[in-house]
């Protein structure tokens, strides 16, 4: 394996959550099940996952996954409740194609957010 | 104009360590730095998070410095040099990233730095990666560095990590391996002084 055989993938989301819940913990459900599934569809190795959310007020939440066992780490935030919030990630893995990540990805929000695609 | 190149793999720890190091050498050697942030996503990530942290940073995204973006790390070089003239340029190279490729495109194009020190990043937590079929360019990142960091020893026992900065120095054999956990903050001094004594007397 080199370094060609991993695939990169960025995306932004605007999330509204589904539930009440702090916007922390339906992120580290989400990058749970992010995880998970990537791990069920075949990526061997997680290089990186990592991202910002951010509610336009409070500072950003930062994340990070580097394994298929790990829980992701989360710093900075805390988010507003009841805010809308903007996502924007990357994704570098081997053993998955865009269009899976992709999928997987708006798969895992929808169990938590509703999500939009977000430009800029 | 210094540069200190960051390398290592994905997630390795190399944001984490290079902001640890970038307060120290600041505070320390009263040395100022621009950050060049290199990442092969489309969107940049780690430059928003250190400049949230008050650092000057350009950003080379959407490709890597050691092939694709090799002729515009050479211009931002140029550039930061001519506009800023900083002591020193901190390059995170992506976690992709050749690094005998950087230093070959910096020896071919740009001769005008001062120095150039390469640091590179072991991820203890994920030690399978150096052992049996370690991927050719996490290896070449090992071979071209000047120091080996192994990070995240707070995450294993001693064992592991004699074992592992075994494994580093089998590699490099010329280079120090220091041990870190650059999260908790753990002989981030001994690097930062291990730089800051490069800064001082390379010329």
């Amino acid at each position: 394996m080199d370094a060609h055989d991993f695939v990169t993938f960025s995306a932004r989301r605007k999330l509204a959550p589904l539930t009440a819940g702090s916007p922390r913990d339906l992120l580290l459900s989400f990058l749970t099940d992010y995880v998970k599934a990537l791990g069920t569809s075949g990526c061997s190795i997680i290089g990186h996952i990592k991202g910002i959310v951010e509610d336009g007020e409070s500072p950003p939440l930062f994340f990070s996954a580097t394994s298929l066992s790990g829980e992701p780490q989360l710093k900075g935030g805390p988010l507003g409740q009841g805010s809308d919030l903007a996502l924007t990630i990357t994704v570098i893995v081997s053993g998955v194609d865009t269009e899976q990540l992709s999928r997987l990805l708006d798969d895992c929000l929808a169990g938590y957010f509703l999500c939009t695609l977000h430009g800029g | 104009m210094k540069l200190i190149i960051i390398s290592g793999f994905l997630g390795s720890g190399k944001t984490t360590l290079l902001l640890g190091l970038v307060r120290r050498l600041t505070s320390g050697n009263g040395c100022d730095f621009v950050i060049l942030e290199n990442e092969v996503g489309e969107i940049g990530i780690d430059g928003v998070f250190l400049e949230k942290q008050g650092l000057q940073v350009k950003e080379l995204y959407s490709g890597c410095v050691c092939c694709q973006l090799a002729g515009d790390l050479v211009v931002t070089l140029r550039e930061i040099k001519d506009v800023l003239d900083p002591d020193g340029v901190i390059l995170e190279a992506s976690g992709l990233a050749k690094v005998e490729s950087i230093l070959d495109t910096l020896d071919r194009y740009y001769g005008e730095l001062e120095g150039t020190m390469v640091i590179s990043l072991a991820d203890l937590e994920r030690f399978e990666l150096y052992q049996e079929e370690p991927m050719p360019f996490v290896i070449n990142q090992i071979r071209y560095a000047d120091l080996v960091v192994l990070n995240k020893t707070d995450s294993g026992d001693g064992e592991l990590t004699a074992t592992m900065a075994a494994k580093l120095a089998e590699l490099n054999p010329d280079a120090e391996v220091i041990g870190v956990s650059a999260l908790e903050g753990s002989n981030l001094d001994l690097v930062a002084e291990r730089l800051g004594t490069w800064m001082r007397t390379t010329s």
